[in-house]
């Protein structure tokens, strides 16, 4: 076999793996299918405790004898592993719950209120502190600031643990970037230019973050990118005159304006698509418009109304309370017709656009609306259900 | 003749701490809290220095920067922008908008009072 004696005393014992030439011919020599001489060495285990090592190459494990420490060590081999897969899952966790709290406007702006708050008691108290001389009114005036800054603050405050308790218990999932990377590793496509990592999912959401990328992938085929950019920009940026041209349905055309390559010099569009629910399925924000993570957006957005007139293409400028606005088109489907005297499954989706070229077909009378009730500071506005948090 | 600064800032209580403690350094203070006619106020009163908050109601700080960069005569005015968020996207727009100094909250007195006297000599 030109293997030698010591040599062979090592693979019995397991302080060697065999593979290739020599797990034939050994094979061979014994009559019997390599992969019973392999048995014990878990192929996967292996591949998972090698990535472990090289993540963590300043420990300078013994990748050279993983195969070894398998077949002499399973157990510990296994819970190594497991260890390792847990770590890496409460990362990317973590980083998911980053992201929340850098991209939820409610978590945004109530951290911008908590830090204005603490910067006045902070300025304020330094003042009484350290400057002599202060007139009596002056003084009195500070501490009445003093005071109503601090109940302030502590009523945020008690809003955002309220806010981060509801968060725990509602929702234990973890970040779609592992399910989107586990689509991309079994299916030979072409990752959308913007898979957005803010979007957490379940277990059970994995096949709705696998159909929309099913989806992504065959509007590229049919409407690949770079033709559209071109002719998008004759159409005026116009989805029903677009889709019109390219015979396709008008969802698939708004699904290719918010998904185009970023380097292409295409206007930017956010995209946001929820269930009849409400529940947020996709979402692409853009500076101009921030998206709920989950559900509980404006309920002016026409991405709503869209549910009220299934097919028709809602054309709408919304005008945020900072005077931003933006040109959406929202139209809503049947996924399903759901059988006999039952409702249809409806999905609604609308994307949206400051960019000056697309804001040329915007309606002049805007709807004004908002982001959220809770960060709204609108004072008159029929579709309130909560307080403004920082009123 | 004192010197003249405007506050563009929504947080009344941070007003009036700020304006307490330049008016003690011997400037003179204006003030404004709201973003949708800050710029025309800024144009109005050409001060020597102007304290921007990014975030305010109205209109975006950064936006209100740019229309005091184009007013005629403020090009260089030397402007403080501030901001309740430290993040590096933030610091970049004020850059990139003209921002002469950046400066995140909560700050203390000190700082500030430095910095706005650095900018006024």
């Amino acid at each position: 076999m030109g293997i030698s004696a010591s040599y062979l005393n090592l693979i019995e014992h397991n302080r060697r793996g065999i593979a290739g030439r020599t797990l034939l011919s050994i094979a061979r020599e014994l009559d019997l299918h390599p992969s019973e001489l392999t048995e014990g060495a878990d192929a996967s285990l292996i591949n998972a405790l090698t990535e472990t090592a090289k993540s963590h190459s300043s420990i300078h494990a013994e990748v050279e004898r993983i195969e070894e420490f398998v077949g002499r060590y399973p157990g510990w081999a296994k819970l190594l592993s497991e260890l390792a897969r847990i770590s890496r899952e409460q990362r990317e966790t973590l980083t998911a719950m980053t992201d929340q709290m850098a991209h939820d406007p409610f978590v945004s702006e109530t951290m911008h209120q908590i830090l204005s708050n603490i910067t006045a008691i902070r300025s304020t108290a330094s003042i009484l502190a350290t400057e002599g001389d202060i007139p009596a009114d002056m003084q009195a005036r500070f501490l009445a600031n003093l005071h109503s800054d601090s109940q302030r603050l502590s009523e945020t405050a008690q809003k955002m643990v309220d806010f981060f308790d509801h968060e725990a218990k509602s929702d234990p999932s973890g970040p779609a970037t592992a399910v989107a990377h586990d689509f991309w590793a079994s299916h030979d496509h072409v990752p959308p230019p913007d898979i957005n990592p803010d979007l957490k999912t379940g277990p059970h959401d994995a096949p709705v973050l696998h159909s929309t990328l099913e989806r992504y992938q065959s509007i590229q085929n049919a409407i690949p990118a770079e033709a559209f950019a071109s002719t998008a920009g004759k159409h005026g940026f116009d989805p029903l005159s677009l889709a019109q041209h390219y015979d396709t349905s008008v969802m698939a055309i708004l699904f290719r304006m918010a998904q185009m390559p970023p380097d292409m010099g295409f206007p930017v569009f956010g995209l946001i698509e929820v269930d009849m629910s409400g529940a947020v399925l996709m979402r692409k924000p853009t500076p101009e418009l921030a998206l709920p993570l989950y559900s509980s957006a404006c309920p002016l957005w026409p991405i709503y109304r869209a549910f009220a007139q299934p097919g028709q293409i809602l054309r709408a400028t919304l005008e945020m309370p900072s005077g931003d606005r933006v040109l959406t088109y929202a139209l809503s489907e049947p996924l399903d017709h759901g059988g006999y005297d039952l409702p249809a499954l409806l999905r609604s989706t609308m994307i949206f656009s400051a960019d000056n070229r697309v804001m040329t077909q915007a309606p002049t009378a805007p709807v004004l609306a908002g982001l959220h009730c809770s960060v709204c500071p609108r004072k008159h506005c029929d579709a309130r259900r909560v307080d403004y948090i920082l009123a | 003749m004192h010197e003249r600064v405007l506050l563009i800032e929504d947080e009344p209580h941070i007003v009036e701490a700020l304006s307490f403690l330049l008016t003690r350094e011997g400037l003179s203070v204006s003030t404004h809290s709201d973003g949708s006619n800050a710029a025309e106020t800024a144009a109005r009163l050409t001060p020597d220095l102007v304290i921007l908050d990014v975030m305010l109601p109205g209109k975006s700080g950064f936006d209100i920067l740019s229309e005091i960069r184009g007013t005629e005569g403020m090009a260089d005015t030397p402007v403080l922008m501030l901001t309740a968020k430290g993040q590096s996207r933030d610091r970049a727009a004020a850059q990139a908008a003209g921002a002469s100094m950046f400066m995140t909250k909560p700050f203390s007195n000190r700082e500030i009072v430095a910095n706005i006297k650095a900018l006024l000599e």
